[in-house]
């Protein structure tokens, strides 16, 4: 059953098309890393998918639900965003009395073990809080009422190094083990990589690529070699030309069927296949554009 | 709505209430220290300032929690906090709407009850009749809707304009422009006595407002969204809001404006049914009706410009002298001249009252002209038992009645009850009322014993109508087809006059009393005392597409036919309902009146006279 399905979502702001026919869906207990450059359109989707922001077409569907402006869906998903904003005059312990009142499977109990285990201290006052204590507690807030769906926007951001691997190992694995579906973006992805099932590519608007993770460990790869012709370099779609000097050239592969064509394509002497790490795997999936090189 | 979310905005917008509660506080040893400089009395001072508080400074407080609610609403900050929240960003913008509305109301009452605990109660302000200011025209007049609607609709204005603008000092003061605008109207509208044309508007306007401020709040998430990416948008709404603020104010200039320019033209109706009728005997109006047709001649009365016009077959002239108001008095001081309303008492004179600031006048007019009895005392009159009294407060609690010069005490002690009961006793014997007797089936008056044709459907004393000038009892009672009314005549004989159907029936200058009954019916007693055939009127209804629930007005029922006007049109029937004259009448019909030989009518600019085969005759410009 998928957690998440849009198809052809379109949303224009300021005369921009903003989102441009993303489809896509998400099966219910996967783990999802979001690649896309700034501008690309993640925001305005998590509005989307948060019902804050109705499409202008297209149809969306999370948890069963189809975005009605009422509230269902936030009352089912948990959300961090980037920059977590609290009420300044608010402790934390009032943020979560309030959110107790606002949510319907709000469990308190979860509520104060999460502050515990993160560190937080219910009394602190929000009121020039720091980055870190406004992040932990956005964790709180995303997860205290028990969501099947987290969307999370860059969830480490001001955290500590401690706290962040608490947070990556501890509670993100936690979530994936506990069959939650996960959206996560993150500018540092290769950190987030062990517990990632599948990778979407967002440009322009769309999801242009997703790869299982998988797959993209074991087929991402760099292939060099010395050409045979230099009047004619192959051009294979989704190898991505690294560079090199002269004749000796090199290409970065992130799937197996990319990999055959410039392997067979026989404009390589003796070509050599070196594994590619995966926050390069991840830099060269930013570059892609609708499938296609940018 | 949501509770959670109120409290939410009750803590974010409290900063308002407490600068507008702070300032209030501020005032009273202000107050002190103007007594201090000036002798006035520390009372006096601290009245003025509670009024101002009262009538200004709520609205004001409205406004600025109203705007720092709607700014509040729109800054990104509030979004960013609450948009993680599972309320629709309609259910946080309505919850804030209400929040800074109960926000003002606790402001309101603070103040009250602070003026409370320095010994003035919230009715000092709110109800002015009652601070014996001697202007009568304050009698009765209750404060507290008007200020509840005036602060409802600065606080909606103040909140969605500054939501829109994201500025709460800018949509605070448009909004508060713009009640201003047609808070002025609708005073210009009260000084020309025309007030009913601006409530109208005025409410039109706070209903835009607060359609204003849900619309905002429904599509409120895409244009705070937006706003910057989509400022076209929020422009668009801006002017679409501020011209939901001022059309109204626009309308009700307007109309003031037309009416100023016709000032020299301009009447309006001054109770004129009530020259053919007076109260029922102690004020009550006893089941079955019993407004009671005097029989006489009719004239139309108008006031105009302060001054009161008559309008009869002869022509028409001043029976009140005009008293006139300038339009600078008009708007400095619109209650300087106030005709209140008029009575025909039981003697067939007729009674007028005016007020000229600072003193009412009582006119009592026999013939064409009237004179006037001034009450230097202040004061009102009412019609009771048929006899106009005077009434007036000497303060809080006492209330002062007189038939005539003696005064009748109200209040704590028993004197005036036992007065009232004393004249009233004396009233009932001058003109005594029937009373049901042998179980409900019989009427007695006067030595005189009436065979009721039903049992009386009510035991309560019956007063006496006149029906071809002799005195005569109409009387509900239940028969086998039904509840109807019994005419028990000066002779001693009964008879049905119709069935019971509403509650009113009315009498003609002749002598005739009439009533509506089912089906499009109308019955009448002559003015010998004759039962008539019921006349339908139910074609005529259909001809002129008349709702079922609209009748016609009755200027004639003789020799078995109607003379009715309806439609912009003097009909006759005959008795079988059919139409056997027929004739349009000018335009813009107003008041009709019925005379002996005829009826008097007033359009927007004159008088017209009309024999009874529809001949017309303009009687003059009523002004």
């Amino acid at each position: 059953m998928n957690a998440l399905s849009f198809h052809d979502v379109t949303r224009t702001l300021g005369g921009r098309r903003v989102l441009d026919g993303a489809s896509g869906a998400a099966e219910q207990g996967t783990v999802i890393g979001l690649l896309g450059r700034n501008g690309e359109g993640q925001t305005t989707w998590f509005k989307v998918l948060r019902d804050l922001l109705a499409a202008d077409s297209g149809t969306v569907e999370v948890l069963g639900l189809r975005p009605d402006g009422s509230g269902r869906i936030r009352q089912a998903t948990g959300y961090i965003p980037e920059r977590p904003t609290f009420h300044s005059f608010m402790s934390v312990a009032e943020v979560l009395a309030l959110r107790a009142s606002l949510f319907h499977k709000w469990d308190s109990s979860r509520a104060a073990a999460l502050c515990e285990r993160l560190g937080l201290d219910p009394a602190t006052r929000l009121e020039g809080a720091s980055k870190g204590t406004l992040g932990k507690l956005a964790w709180v807030c995303a997860a205290a009422h028990d969501p099947a769906l987290f969307l999370l926007d860059e969830p480490t951001s001001g955290l500590d190094a401690l706290v962040r691997e608490e947070v990556l190992s501890g509670l993100v694995n936690e979530l994936g083990e506990a069959g939650k579906t996960v959206l996560v973006t993150s500018h540092r992805m290769d950190e987030l990589a062990g517990l990632l099932d599948e990778v979407w590519v967002m440009a322009g608007g769309r999801i242009v690529a997703v790869h299982a993770l998988d797959g993209l460990r074991a087929d991402a790869c760099v292939i060099g070699g010395r050409l045979r012709s230099a009047d004619a370099p192959p051009a294979v779609p989704g190898a991505i030309p690294l560079g090199g000097e002269g004749l000796v050239r090199s290409w970065a592969v992130l799937d197996r069927a990319t990999r055959e064509r410039l392997l067979g394509c026989g404009a390589l002497e003796s070509p050599s296949v070196e594994p590619l790490p995966l926050d390069r795997a991840f830099s060269h999936l930013l570059c892609l554009k609708g499938g296609e090189l940018r | 709505m949501s509770i959670p979310l109120i409290r939410l905005e009750l803590r974010k917008n409290r900063l308002a209430a407490a600068s507008a509660a702070a300032a209030f506080l501020v005032t009273l040893p202000v107050c002190r220290l103007v007594s201090a400089a000036t002798g006035l009395e520390l009372k006096l001072s601290l009245d003025a300032a509670l009024t101002a508080w009262v009538l200004l400074g709520v609205p004001l407080a409205a406004a600025l929690v109203g705007a720092a609610a709607g700014a509040s609403a729109a800054s990104r900050d509030a979004n960013e906090c609450e948009a993680l929240l599972p309320p629709s960003p309609g259910r946080r913008a309505f919850s804030s709407l209400a929040a800074s509305v109960l926000l003002a109301a606790a402001f309101a009452a603070f103040v009250l009850a602070t003026g409370a605990a320095l010994g003035m109660p919230p009715s000092r302000f709110l109800s002015p009749g009652q601070k014996a200011w001697g202007a009568s025209f304050w009698y009765g007049l209750e404060l507290s809707p008007l200020l509840a609607i005036a602060a409802l609709d600065v606080l909606a204005g103040a909140w969605t304009l500054s939501r829109l603008l994201g500025h709460g000092v800018a949509g605070g003061l448009l909004a508060l422009a713009a009640s201003a605008l047609t808070g002025a109207a609708v005073a210009v509208c009260f000084g020309l006595q025309i007030e009913h044309h601006a409530w109208g508007a005025s409410c039109l306007k706070t209903a835009f407002v607060l359609a204003a401020a849900g619309a905002l709040a429904k599509v409120g998430a895409g244009v705070v969204a937006a706003r910057g990416a989509e400022r076209r948008t929020g422009a668009h709404g801006l002017a679409a809001v501020l011209a939901l603020l001022l059309l109204p104010a626009a309308a009700i200039w307007g109309r003031a404006w037309t009416e100023l320019r016709m000032l020299d033209a301009r009447a309006t109706p001054l109770e004129a049914e009530a020259v053919y009728r007076y109260q029922s005997f102690d004020g009550r109006y006893p089941r079955g009706s019993r407004a009671l047709a005097a029989a006489g001649e009719g004239a139309l009365l108008r006031t105009v410009r302060g001054g009161v016009l008559v309008a009869d077959a002869a022509g028409v002239r001043a029976l009140v002298p005009e008293q006139n108001s300038g339009l600078s008095e008009l708007l400095l001081e619109p209650f300087k001249v106030w005709v209140h309303g008029s009575w025909r008492d039981e003697k067939g004179v007729l009674w007028i009252e005016r007020y000229v600031s600072p003193n009412t006048e009582l006119w009592r007019a026999e013939g064409p002209k009237a004179e006037s009895r001034r009450m230097t005392d202040g004061g009102s009159i009412s019609m009771i038992g048929g006899v106009p009294l005077k009434h007036r407060y000497p303060d809080a609690k006492r209330l002062l009645l007189a038939p005539v010069d003696e005064y009748f005490v109200r209040g704590d002690g028993a004197a005036w009850f036992e007065g009232y009961k004393t004249f009233l006793t004396r009233r009932r014997r001058e003109a005594p009322a029937g009373l049901v007797a042998c179980g409900g089936t019989c009427l007695e008056a006067g030595g005189r014993r009436w065979k009721l044709p039903g049992a009386a459907l009510d035991p309560d004393p019956v007063y006496p109508d006149e029906a071809g000038g002799r005195r005569a009892y109409l009387v509900p009672v239940r028969t086998a087809k039904g509840e109807q009314v019994a005419l028990c005549r000066a002779d001693g004989t009964t008879a049905i006059a119709w069935p019971l159907h509403g509650s009113t029936y009315q009498g003609l200058p002749d002598g005739t009393l009439f009533s509506f009954g089912p089906g499009s019916t109308l019955w009448a007693v002559g003015p010998g005392g004759e039962v008539g055939e019921p006349l339908s009127y139910a074609r005529l209804s259909l001809e002129l597409a008349k709702p079922r629930s609209s009748r016609p007005a009755v200027m004639r029922r003789a020799e078995g036919k109607a003379w009715l006007v309806w439609g912009g049109k003097l009909t006759v029937l005959d008795a079988e309902g059919r139409t056997v004259l027929s004739r349009p009448l000018p335009d813009g019909i107003e008041e009709t009146v019925p005379l002996k030989d005829g009826f008097v009518f007033t359009t927007r600019r004159s008088a017209w006279f009309s024999d009874w085969t529809g001949k017309l005759r303009r009687v003059e410009n009523p002004r």
